[in-house]
């Protein structure tokens, strides 16, 4: 009788443990080319409740009750975890895949880092190009003799001329410059002109102005083509540049600069899922230079700017001073060649004084 | 009744109290309504007088002139929870369009309505939400955060919401925020602005 008892109260202790859950999970990682797989593996009920959120910067893991994480010593991402919580700090990454698999129960996440998804970018074969819009310039541009009246920015090694050599270090060299939608997007619409014809006469008048300066100049778009935000950021990121500019349209009559928001939150958690990027680094310079350009804006064109921080993934993901610039809508402004070299003439000023 | 019938009775007692302890420790732990739960449920309760309409009241975050604005609405009384969150989601498309600083693009249609076992709320949404939208990218953003408030303020136990166009997942609406995963993250943030200063 008293072995009975004994026996029940072991039933008894142990139902009132199980109660409180905690799940051992393993995780491994391997990387092949340029592809990073991270597995996560544990019983059936802990993979089939889990709840995974991605981005490109940042990987969490919620699981349905609280779990020690097993991993590999030396993995090659920063990781927080609290509780049933897991998160995972990305970097140089263009795509994230995620499946849920059984037999063994694991979650496997495919990373794809920046350099190998930009050999698999697709060709796309270029639209037409809509009426009354140039040729395109080749999307490294040569140099070419700086026009007179136009303050000189520097030039890059690869291409350098005499004389602004001897004039001061250079900080900027290459830059991306960003013509914002395309192809079936028209962006703001005023009257018969649309965003992204705009976009792109000033992206590529922009791009001859600089390169006459003797800067290596990348554009995302060069045609009235569909580019996807994680092709702009993948091509910009593989061109390792000095500054990045998008260029858009405003909804009002003003111009805007937006730069990415300042990572905050104290707690490590917070921090790892938060969508901080590459950008961190760069804020301080980012806002610099939308400061010179605003400024330029006024002096050139006497017009305001509003300076806006906004977390978009142009500006957030990239490693260099990042700035999107909006114009005033095409609605309230004719973005004839004369309008266009002015916003040209003031992008290029706004440039010099923040290499200054 | 011996001393041995007595200590075994005592024992079984001990052990079913126990057993009951433990268990209503389990489910609490995991079958816990949560507050927002039975506030959902409470209003379907709520006695309707003769006379009066039968309606709830949701919350509208709507992107008005640069910033988002919460007005209520009250709705015909729904109490699936997958009625109550489509009456929100065309409420929120049903927001005035003209003349009020709003960039909601106009006829947009709810396709389909689809909760994973991770309790992602899909929206499949119209091809209107990306032809109809021409506006810049704080507009985008505020468009985005508007629906996201309002699908979280009136439909409990949401861990995120992801947007579908005609069933199929898309890169970005209006070209500036992307689409490609959930919105939760993109929403930690306060958006912030500022006047170039004059002498800047």
């Amino acid at each position: 009788m008293k072995k009975g008892i004994f026996i029940l109260f072991v039933i008894l202790f142990s139902t009132v443990v199980s109660a409180q859950k905690t799940g051992e999970v393993q995780m491994r990682y391997s990387v092949r080319g340029n592809t990073v797989r991270i597995v996560f593996e544990a019983s059936d009920d802990l993979i089939k409740n889990a709840n995974t959120i991605t981005s490109l910067s940042s990987v969490k893991i919620e699981f349905p009750y609280a779990v020690v994480i097993r991993k590999q010593q030396e993995f090659i991402f920063e990781t927080a975890q609290r509780d049933r919580f897991f998160g995972i700090s990305l970097k140089d990454v263009a795509d994230v895949k995620t499946y849920k698999l059984y037999s063994p129960a694991r979650i496997v996440i495919d990373l794809k880092t920046a350099a190998g998804a930009q050999k698999e970018l697709p060709a796309r074969p270029a639209a037409q190009t809509p009426p009354g819009v140039a040729t395109p310039p080749p999307a490294e541009v040569s140099k070419k003799a700086a026009p007179a009246g136009i303050q000189a920015l520097p030039q890059p090694s690869s291409a350098p001329s005499a004389s602004s050599q001897a004039e001061r270090p250079r900080k900027i060299r290459t830059v991306v410059i960003d013509p914002g939608h395309g192809g079936y997007e028209d962006g703001i619409v005023g009257g018969d002109m649309r965003e992204k014809d705009i976009d792109l006469a000033i992206a590529r008048d922009l791009s001859t102005a600089l390169a006459k300066k003797g800067l290596i100049v990348h554009l995302t778009r060069k045609a009235d083509q569909p580019v996807s935000l994680t092709e702009r950021i993948v091509f910009a990121s593989g061109k390792k540049p000095d500054l990045f500019l998008s260029l858009h349209a405003s909804s009002g009559d003003s111009f805007a600069i937006y730069t990415a928001p300042e990572d905050t939150g104290p707690d490590s958690t917070v921090k790892a899922y938060s969508i901080s990027g590459r950008q961190t680094r760069h804020l301080a310079r980012s806002r610099s230079l939308a400061k010179a350009l605003a400024a330029s804006f006024r002096n050139e064109l006497k017009t305001g700017t509003v300076l806006r921080q906004l977390p978009l993934p142009v500006l957030y993901s990239m490693d260099a001073p990042a700035v999107l610039i909006e114009y005033p809508s095409p609605a309230t402004v004719t973005y004839d060649q004369k309008m266009r070299e002015r916003v040209v003439r003031a992008l290029v000023a706004g440039m010099a004084a923040y290499d200054e | 009744m011996t001393s041995r019938t007595t200590f075994t009775w005592a024992a079984v007692i001990v052990l079913l109290l126990g057993l009951a302890g433990g268990g209503g420790y389990y489910f609490s732990r995991n079958f816990t309504i949560t507050k927002q739960q039975k506030e959902a449920v409470a209003p379907a309760q709520q006695m309707v007088l003769p006379g009066q309409e039968d309606t709830f009241t949701i919350q509208l975050y709507s992107p008005v002139n640069g910033r988002i604005e919460m007005t209520e609405k009250a709705v015909p009384r729904r109490t699936r929870a997958s009625s109550i969150a489509e009456a929100v989601i065309e409420e929120y498309f049903r927001l005035p369009i003209n003349g009020s600083g709003s960039v909601i693009p106009a006829n947009v249609k709810l396709l389909g309505l689809y909760r994973d076992a991770q309790q992602i709320l899909y929206l499949d949404l119209s091809d209107e939400v990306r032809r109809n939208f021409h506006a810049d990218a704080l507009s985008e953003y505020l468009l985005l955060r508007g629906l996201y408030e309002t699908v979280t303020a009136n439909i409990p136990d949401i861990s995120d919401i992801k947007i579908l166009v005609e069933g199929k997942e898309i890169d970005t609406l209006g070209g500036h925020m992307p689409l490609r995963y959930p919105l939760k993250n993109y929403f930690s943030y306060e958006p912030k602005a500022e006047k170039a200063a004059p002498d800047e």
